[in-house]
């Protein structure tokens, strides 16, 4: 059964025949909080020759302009002291006359007192201030920006203690006042406050990634992320090409409005088109085998799986809606007419919403296998005592099939919206393409590894076989994927 | 007990006695000094001329750099920013509050958010304001400040 699968096999295993397009995907990626930190400061550093101005200066400029040199440069050179103000890097002068109370904590009017704590500087309670001259004991500037820190995420952009002062406490400060958890946490706050603002970064989408995304050319919209996944830069959801991002709304929208109608899909369980028997399918692949007959049947046009092979003469229509035509010989009320237009366009989007769904499952489910082939791959390396680089196909492939579906999930979405029917036609070939091979990529991966484990088996053969098979189809559907 | 709070009251305490003399009376309510009174009059002129009203002060080991919890205890003045629990609606009381402020500023601010009332009137949502407040600290209410004044 899966000979028919290996046509492209090739023994030699270091020769795939593919160039590899990995890099084509690749966009630069990085952890969480340690390099935004770096980063962050590069960029700063950048502007502070720029402009010639401090570290904490650049930091509040970035800021205010949102990491955007561009921006930056057409409205900060104009209007640098106005700016200035507004962002808190320079003392607003009119406030003491505005205020006469904003004067009481200046060096001239204080008394040598902080208005903090009310008592006397000294060479033990020394003081310090901004450029705005409010002046406060080190131990109060330390117990005020703790306290900021611990309040939340707006610690990044407090203010002078002098009640009204507009200057905003600078970097530097908070870097030397706090200690230990203090400063963990505004560290948190600093790089939130890098990855909020940056129009370039974007979190993870998928659910317990901790990474976020640097992305630097506008160009492709999809960035992959260090745990493997990739999504569209552009709207922050998962990956949706070819589909782009206001399709992939419309569809989303669609099918919420169109709720009932898929609950009654999805109440229908299909039946085995040999036996009658009910069956439910639980794998990614779409190549079921009935378990009371053994007929073996493709999940979505219920056609014999045998005539989906390419030595059958590449007979796969399962991709294709075909409207059901109306004989010619009835004749047929308007009435009659407008309702089968409107049940042809709702059969019509009932089969892109299945195909859709159908990818949708099985990249879910080839997303649980991942952590199932992860423990094989250690397993197979502790039993079998295969080096690490060997076993790293495993990884590839089933990464592979998660992107792969995740495409042909929106393949469905931008074949219901093409009306052209050549352009149509073309997709279609490359999406059958690509769904061919990712059914027995997919195939290939959920077969259990376990004979493998077999210590009484010394013969390598069939696993490196199994290996080739496994390298020629993700190149190939990888090829196929990237080629859109 | 933290040195900078009682340090501080104790100086501002002195501060209010000297020079705020037959303006703000205090008066201490409890040993630890941790809750204060501070009886004041309507301003002259204003539509509270003559009326006294106190608010209670009362204070963490964290202030200054903590706010205090502020409110109208007696009867509060029928404002529109001061609900008939005592509660006040003063960013200054919250979110804007900073530790060079004291007891003495924030009274004179509430005072003249008083005299610049030409009304006396209720919150609008005064009694289901009310209600909602049951049991919570002022600090912990989600103000709206509507305006600079409020
Ligand atoms: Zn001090
Ligand atoms: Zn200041
Ligand atoms: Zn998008």
């Amino acid at each position: 059964m899966q000979s028919q699968h290996s046509n492209n096999y090739e023994d030699d295993q270091d020769d795939y025949g593919w160039p590899d397009e990995e890099d084509k995907e690749q966009v630069s990626y990085h952890h969480q909080f340690d390099n935004d930190e770096k980063r962050q400061l590069e960029k700063v550093q950048k502007l502070v020759e720029l402009l010639g101005c401090s570290q904490d200066q650049g930091i509040a400029i970035m800021r205010f302009f949102k990491w955007n040199m561009d921006k930056l440069q057409n409205e900060w050179f104009s209007n640098e002291r106005r700016l200035g103000i507004k962002m808190g890097i320079e003392f607003d002068n009119d406030l003491s006359k505005k205020f006469p109370l904003t004067m009481q904590s200046l060096a001239h009017n204080n008394q040598g007192y902080c208005m903090i704590c009310y008592g006397q500087f000294s060479q033990k309670n020394k003081q310090d201030n901004m450029s705005c001259g409010h002046q406060f004991c080190q131990e109060d500037w330390r117990s005020y920006l703790s306290q900021k820190v611990n309040e939340g995420f707006q610690a990044v952009q407090s203010k002078c203690p002098q009640h009204l002062c507009n200057m905003v406490v600078p970097h530097s400060y908070f870097v030397k006042y706090l200690q230990k958890e203090d400063m963990k946490t505004y560290m948190k706050w600093f790089c939130k406050a890098y990855t909020d603002d940056n129009k370039n970064v974007r979190w993870c989408p998928y659910s317990g990634c901790d990474y976020c995304v640097e992305y630097q050319d506008y160009g492709e919209s999809d960035v992959s992320c260090k745990c493997g996944n990739s999504f569209c830069f552009k709207c922050g959801s998962e990956s949706h090409r070819p589909c782009d991002c206001k399709q992939t709304e419309t569809w989303k929208n669609k099918n919420s409005a169109e709720s009932e109608n898929i609950t009654w899909i999805m109440a229908n369980t299909k039946q085995c088109p040999e036996c009658r028997k009910p069956i439910e399918k639980n794998q990614g692949c779409n190549h079921m085998t009935c378990k009371m007959c053994s007929y073996e049947f493709c999940w979505l046009c219920q056609g014999k799986w045998s005539e989906h092979g390419q030595k059958t003469g590449g007979y796969y229509n399962c991709n294709k809606y075909e409207e059901l035509k109306s004989k010619g010989d009835v004749k047929i009320s308007k009435d009659e007419t407008s309702r089968q237009a409107a049940k042809n366009e709702l059969d019509r989007y009932m089969f892109y919403f299945e195909r859709f769904n159908n990818h949708d499952k099985a990249e879910k489910h080839a997303r649980s296998l991942r952590p199932v082939i992860k423990a094989k791959i250690q397993l197979l390396h502790e039993i079998k005592k295969y080096p690490p680089s060997e076993l790293d196909f495993l990884d590839e492939a089933i990464n592979e099939v998660i992107k792969c579906r995740q495409v042909l999930k929106y393949t469905y979405v931008y074949g219901y919206y093409l009306k052209n029917q050549k352009e149509l036609n073309l997709f279609q070939f490359l999406q059958e393409d690509l769904e061919k091979n990712c059914d027995y990529l997919h195939e290939l991966i959920e077969k259990p590894l376990d004979p493998y484990l077999d210590t009484n088996i010394v013969d390598r053969s069939t696993f490196y076989h199994f290996k080739g098979q496994l390298i020629n189809y993700y190149q190939v559907t990888r090829k196929v994927r990237l080629s859109s | 007990m933290q040195a900078r709070c009682l340090g501080r009251l104790k100086k501002e305490a002195e501060d209010i006695r000297n020079n705020f003399d037959g303006v703000l009376e205090l008066d201490i309510k409890d040993e630890s000094q941790m809750c204060w009174h501070v009886r004041f009059r309507g301003a002259e002129g204003s539509v509270y001329n003559g009326e006294v009203f106190t608010l209670q002060f009362k204070f963490s080991e964290d202030y200054p750099i903590e706010s205090p919890e502020v409110i109208f205890v007696g009867i509060p003045p029928e404002h529109e920013h001061v609900y008939s629990n005592g509660y006040i609606c003063l960013s200054t009381l919250y979110s804007d509050w900073t530790p060079a402020l004291k007891v003495s500023a924030v009274t004179m601010s509430i005072l003249s958010m008083l005299s610049s009332a030409v009304v006396k009137q209720k919150p609008a949502n005064d009694a289901q304001a009310v209600v909602w407040m049951k049991n919570k600290s002022p600090k912990k209410v989600n103000w709206m400040f509507e305006d600079d004044k409020c």
